[in-house]
């Protein structure tokens, strides 16, 4: 059985990695509104991931207010499907 | 949500909601940005229409300028102004906006075409601009309702190239069409594109919405 990727197996990394799977990128605030977590905890994740080379972040301002935008790597992309493989494996998909 | 460790059927569980929840959003932003556009270019139909009843000058034309003077600070506002800053991008977005950027520059192109043409005498250059209106923009539309799956922008859209086509082929046959007939159309192909399925689909949303409160 293969073992689950730590880095993605947390809710709320999880979490953040589903979304980024399913859009071409995603801003701070959307993300904290999907996963419905505290700005604090999401940037540590976020930077946790980044910090991995799962995903990229790009700050810019939109207006005057500065934005963070998120896009799921090519590494965090295998790593992301690897780690749904191995989940299958665990519940017999 | 906690930074906290998972069983794999919760993991699985996340990913499920997260995909469903990512996917909920048939943008109402959009919906109303194309209401917008489709709003201005009806009552600037309306509009030369009156004016041309009143006083047949070349004048009249410029009216048609109203639509991007009025309609980009209004989508540049709204767009501003919607989802409180929220962004989120998937590819059919960024195949739409390539879509309607395109669109943008091709409009451009073809005003300055159809405004230097006619200087040097070429007076039916404005079929241009029915053939812009009607066809490419009715095409895109079906295009774009192909990529978000909604058969009423592709019914839209095809019902637009089909009488844009008509029109092209009346005039290229010298068969006289009254200018009122030609902007009639042109009105009717604007609500049948966009708001006709504008107002359907958001009806759908408000009723899923509510079933699901």
């Amino acid at each position: 059985m293969q073992e689950l990727n730590p880095l993605l197996h947390s809710q709320l990394r999880l979490a953040v990695m589903s979304i980024l799977m399913n859009v071409e990128e995603a801003d701070f605030v959307y993300l904290k509104e999907k996963t419905e977590s505290t700005a604090g905890n999401l940037s540590v994740q976020l930077d946790k991931l980044a910090s991995a080379g799962y995903i990229n972040i790009e700050k810019d301002m939109s207006g005057k207010r500065p934005r963070t935008i998120c896009s799921v790597s090519d590494i965090g992309r295998n790593a992301f499907i690897e780690y749904v493989e191995a989940l299958k494996s665990y519940i017999n998909i | 949500m906690e930074e906290k460790k998972i069983t794999p059927e919760e993991g699985m569980q996340v990913i499920t909601q997260m995909i469903e929840a990512s996917k909920q959003r048939m943008s109402m932003p959009n919906l109303r940005i194309s209401i917008i556009w489709a709003t201005l270019a009806i009552v600037t139909g309306f509009i030369v229409i009156a004016l041309n009843k009143v006083e047949n000058l070349p004048w009249v034309s410029l009216a048609w300028f109203a639509i991007p003077g009025v309609g980009l600070p209004m989508h540049i506002n709204l767009a501003n102004k919607f989802d409180n800053g929220k962004v989120v991008k998937t590819t059919i977005d960024n195949i739409n906006e390539g879509i309607w950027k395109a669109l943008g520059y091709i409009a451009i192109g073809v005003t300055v075409i159809c405004c230097l043409m006619p200087l040097d005498g070429y007076s039916k250059t404005w079929m241009l601009m029915v053939f812009y209106d009607l066809v490419v923009v009715g095409f895109a539309t079906a295009i774009q309702g192909i990529v978000i799956k909604q058969k009423y922008y592709i019914a839209g859209g095809g019902f637009s190239v089909i009488w844009g086509f008509a029109i092209v082929a009346l005039i290229i046959c010298d068969i006289p069409v009254s200018i009122d007939y030609i902007m009639v159309f042109y009105i009717q192909a604007f609500l049948v594109m966009f708001i006709v399925p504008a107002a359907i689909i958001r009806n759908k949303l408000n009723s899923r919405q509510k079933c699901k409160n």
